[in-house]
């Protein structure tokens, strides 16, 4: 099989068909109460410490619609490479997020300060809650890649417009 | 290997097509932040208020069941560690509102001055154990008869013990002669007050400014509490005044349109 005929097969369409569903939907169920609050939002952006108080607000109104947007498009199959870029491009920057507060120690659920065990605490959330998410991210990140590089968008609005246009 | 076949183009453009998404989703978001009514400043300028809560809770603090607490007994000194609203609500007669606040400890000096002999029952709110702290910080002053209500204020009901509350009187009418207090947020107080005002905001984390309950406490009239928008705001910051032992508190309804068209003289910010 030549590399062309590899990289343009059907069978990758349908194969990043679950990835796309379950990295849209976990970036709707993200990007909403973000949208909500956030100000809440703006606060989780400065406990990791990483951007000037300036520029905190700025983030935290306009990242969580990019997540709903792409969330909602890479479901629906609109734009599908360009949206799967840009949610590569929003891992990224959740990994090393995530990996600049767990090398740091940053002390994320709240402080479990009325539990006896606060230290305890915060450790299994280091190493429960810290480092599954980074996992999860991780996941994402490849399967996300793949759609990229693989997906021309046949299943969706991409494929339908396509026919259409035919 | 070769790498005739991958699609550079259509990679670059995906690229390309995410970058004017990204684009067009900002404007959306800050569109939609614009038109919403509780939307942030794009650009913040006030610095987060950083909690260092992880308060030192002393462990075997002495406690103190109602059973043992005879009514009207003189020795005994009620101390309300909770905030103002549930001070309000529902406290013990006679106790004294000393809050605890998640990053702010209230003045010890009256405790430090009370009779030898006296005891300071303190209760407080159960889910930031605001009495735990606050004992925790008496017992290292070496304050002695010092102890914690065992089950606070519920435990007091429970026993059918008398409770009391703070009524707030509301009004109508605005006063012709009164101190004004703008429970706004600083910025609203900003844009526009009474002229003389003193903004005193509701606060959940600090207690209002010395500086502006010095100045409210020395009047000797009648201190009308108003906000912008609903009333909430006025209502939570009447109860902190009046908590503090502030007299002749009352909530002007209306909020600072009820003040203007009465004719109070309105300042207007930069």
């Amino acid at each position: 099989m030549t590399l062309q005929r590899f990289w343009n097969h059907p069978a990758h369409s349908w194969v990043s068909l679950l990835p796309r569903l379950i990295t849209g939907i976990t970036f709707i169920i993200a990007a909403w109460p973000k949208i909500l609050n956030p100000d809440d939002f703006a606060w989780s952006i400065n406990m990791y410490q990483m951007l000037g108080r300036e520029y905190i607000n700025f983030m935290a109104v306009t990242l969580p619609w990019l997540e709903m947007i792409t969330g909602v498009a890479i479901i629906i199959g609109f734009r599908t490479r360009a949206m799967a870029f840009l949610l590569c491009g929003m891992l990224v920057m959740f990994i090393v997020a995530l990996t600049y507060a767990i090398v740091n120690h940053i002390e994320m659920p709240g402080c479990g300060c009325f539990s006896q065990e606060g230290a305890k605490a915060i450790d299994a959330y280091k190493s429960e809650v810290g480092y599954g998410l980074l996992i999860r991210d991780w996941l994402m990140f490849f399967a996300m890649g793949y759609v990229w590089l693989f997906d021309d968008g046949r299943i969706g609005v991409d494929g339908l417009i396509r026919r259409f246009k035919k | 290997m070769s790498l005739r076949g991958v699609p550079f183009r259509k990679l670059w453009m995906s690229a390309v097509e995410g970058l004017i998404i990204t684009i067009i989703a900002f404007g959306i978001a800050i569109a939609f932040n614009a038109l919403r009514k509780n939307g942030v400043p794009l650009v913040r300028k006030t610095p987060f208020s950083v909690y260092t809560l992880c308060p030192e809770v002393g462990t075997n603090l002495p406690e103190i069941t109602i059973d043992k607490l005879k009514m009207g007994e003189k020795r005994l000194y009620y101390v309300d560690s909770r905030l103002s609203n549930e001070y309000c609500s529902a406290h013990i007669p006679g106790s004294h509102f000393m809050p605890v606040y998640p990053i702010d400890m209230p003045d010890f000096k009256p405790l430090q001055n009370l009779p030898e002999g006296s005891w300071i029952i303190v209760y407080g709110q159960e889910t930031v154990k605001s009495d735990e702290r606050m004992v925790t910080e008496l017992v290292k002053l070496k304050l002695r008869g010092v102890y914690i209500l065992k089950g606070g204020l519920k435990a007091w009901k429970d026993a059918k013990r008398p409770v009391s509350k703070l009524e707030i009187k509301t009004v109508t009418e605005v006063p012709t002669k009164a101190l004004f207090v703008d429970a706004s947020a600083e910025e609203l107080f900003a844009k526009e007050h009474a002229a003389g005002a003193v903004n005193i905001p509701p606060e959940v984390d600090l207690p209002p400014e010395t500086e502006k309950l010095t100045q409210v406490s020395k009047y000797a009239g009648v201190i009308a509490v108003y906000s912008q928008g609903d009333d909430s705001a006025a209502q939570k910051t009447a109860c902190e005044l009046s908590a503090r032992g502030i007299k002749n508190v009352q909530v002007v309804t209306g909020g600072i349109d009820a003040l203007r068209k009465t004719g109070v003289k309105i300042e207007s910010g930069k």
